[in-house]
């Protein structure tokens, strides 16, 4: 290839055909498939039931607010956001079928804020893409696009600022805030449903857990995804059949390891009921990771060895310290590899 | 049940070399199998619809929910370091070149790297590029040329630049020049 004045087309061919040569072996794919199926199964069957609730109630209320004064746009007489998601409780919400896009105004009382999204185009189609991104007092802090057929009512983004308080995007507690969620130009598929909301977190004993399912839902024994192929080099995950908490901040699991680090640590944690996670290197708090639902989740941690204070070889103290995790719930994957 | 069991069959038969297309869309391995099972997932839900061709059903959907996922999944799988060792040959000198190439195409939009997957991994025309992602042939031509004039200039890439005393000023080496 040195030969070569540019990078041609069969450069790029040799270059895909070089890197998919060490795809790894994976095995029983199809039972995670299978899993995957279930639970859209059940976020539909659940979706749908709190559609028909609220219809039988005549609710109009589409737009929420505590603490706060809002106005939103028309919206679809339907939907309502869950007062309590993913640590925070309800500030504002607005949905809407307005293929311009949604939005809603809000006078915040705290930053401690995090904004939900969903949005859907044409339902069941494969090419139901759409490019979206959010405005904060007109400040673009990022976008993406929406499922086909996805329930606007299933939040499934939620978006913290870069830099804490949300300061950069302009917004002060008193003083209203006007947040709008719309197509980016050139987008070519209609909206179907836009869900927007915003969140203010609260206190742990404060908040409000989703009904747990009964029999409480166990991990697979399988560990994480591997990213680039690599091994983790440990594993941890909690034990023994899954139970409820006895007290909403129990330390249920803490244990201390040693390992010795090359290039640095990335943490892989999946968990399927609500609970947090925190790691410690020698002593510094490295992660703290929380989930609120009963669904599986999944989140990484990328550290340099700088991040950890460590040398290449040096050998760390490493502790995981579980709250509210009981049983077989969670795991976390260790792996030597720089961010 | 014919139906699921043609849908296991499928899966257990293909979902291999899909597997590297989501690769080669995500650059990360556990990425890829996050991709395509959702793309799966996805199409379980359609696939007593599906008369002809499943697996461009589930490529077509594999590569438009990769385009669809948040911007910021986008930007944490720009990569800021080498490719392991392990997904390249360690064949020296085509090696570097390759892994260059690769992170090159690491810093290519998400779009961008998907009509270079289709065109130059798949195999697919322009007119079934265009097809699959809902755009006009033109649109792919110009979205690759464009992809590959960017790796022309990346500054990574000089191992493919002529020398420096070569005649002629082709617009690469201008470009490279003027990027310092």
């Amino acid at each position: 290839m040195t030969d070569h004045t540019n990078v041609t087309e069969h450069d790029v061919r040799a270059v895909f055909d070089d890197v998919v040569a060490g795809a790894p072996a994976r095995p029983g794919r199809l039972p995670e498939v299978n899993g995957r199926v279930r639970r859209i199964r059940r976020r539909r069957s659940a979706a749908g039931a709190a559609m028909a609730v609220t219809a039988l109630a005549a609710s109009s209320v589409l737009v929420a607010h505590v603490g706060g004064r809002t106005t939103g746009q028309p919206a679809a007489p339907t939907h309502t956001a869950p007062e309590y998601w993913s640590g925070g409780r309800l500030v504002a919400a607005s949905f809407g079928q307005d293929p311009n896009g949604v939005s809603l105004t809000f006078t915040p009382t705290s930053l401690d804020l995090q904004i939900a999204l969903a949005c859907s185009t044409h339902a069941l189609s494969p090419e139901g893409v759409m490019t979206t991104h959010i405005l904060v007092n007109g400040h673009d802090t990022g976008g993406g696009g929406c499922e086909s057929g996805g329930d606007v009512t299933a939040l499934g983004v939620g978006i913290r600022p870069a830099r804490a308080g949300w300061t950069d995007e302009g917004v002060v507690v008193g003083q209203p805030t006007t947040i709008r969620y719309e197509p980016v130009p050139g987008s070519t598929m209609a909206v179907t449903g836009w869900g927007l909301a915003v969140y203010q977190d609260v206190a742990i004993a404060d908040y409000v857990f989703p009904t747990p399912p009964t029999p409480l839902p166990t991990l697979p024994s399988d560990v994480p995804p591997i990213a680039s192929g690599q091994k983790p080099i440990a594993v941890l995950r909690g034990q023994g059949a899954p139970e409820l908490p006895a007290n909403l901040t129990d330390v249920t699991w803490q244990e201390t390891h040693q390992y010795t680090l090359q290039h640095g640590l990335r943490l892989i944690r999946t968990a399927n009921v609500p609970g947090d996670l925190q790691v410690t290197v020698n002593g510094k708090v490295v992660w703290t990771t929380n989930t609120w639902s009963y669904n599986q989740e999944s989140a990484e941690q990328d550290l340099s060895l700088a991040d950890l204070g460590l040398a290449a070889g040096q050998t760390a103290t490493l502790t995981v310290t579980a709250h509210r995790y009981v049983g077989n719930t969670w795991l976390l994957g260790l792996y030597d590899a720089a961010p | 049940m014919v139906e699921r069991a043609e849908f296991e069959s499928f899966v257990e038969a293909r979902s291999g070399r899909l597997l590297r297309t989501a690769y080669l869309l995500t650059r990360d391995w556990g990425l890829a199998e996050d991709l395509l099972q959702t793309a799966l997932a996805k199409a379980w839900f359609a696939w007593s619809r599906i008369d002809t061709n499943p697996e461009a059903y589930v490529r077509r959907t594999l590569v438009t929910t990769y385009t669809s996922w948040w911007r910021r999944k986008w930007r944490a799988e720009v990569p800021d370091g080498d490719v392991p060792d392990a997904v390249l040959p360690d064949a020296a000198a085509a090696s570097d070149d390759r892994t260059s190439l690769w992170h090159a195409l690491g810093q290519l939009a998400p779009r961008q790297r998907a009509m270079l997957v289709l065109r130059y991994y798949e195999d697919l025309t322009e007119a079934q590029t265009a097809n699959l992602l809902g755009c006009s042939i033109g649109t792919v031509k110009s979205t690759t040329s464009r992809a590959l004039a960017q790796l022309r200039l990346d500054p990574g890439l000089t191992i493919f630049a002529p020398p420096p005393a070569g005649p002629g000023p082709l617009d690469s080496v201008e470009f490279l020049s003027e990027k310092g």
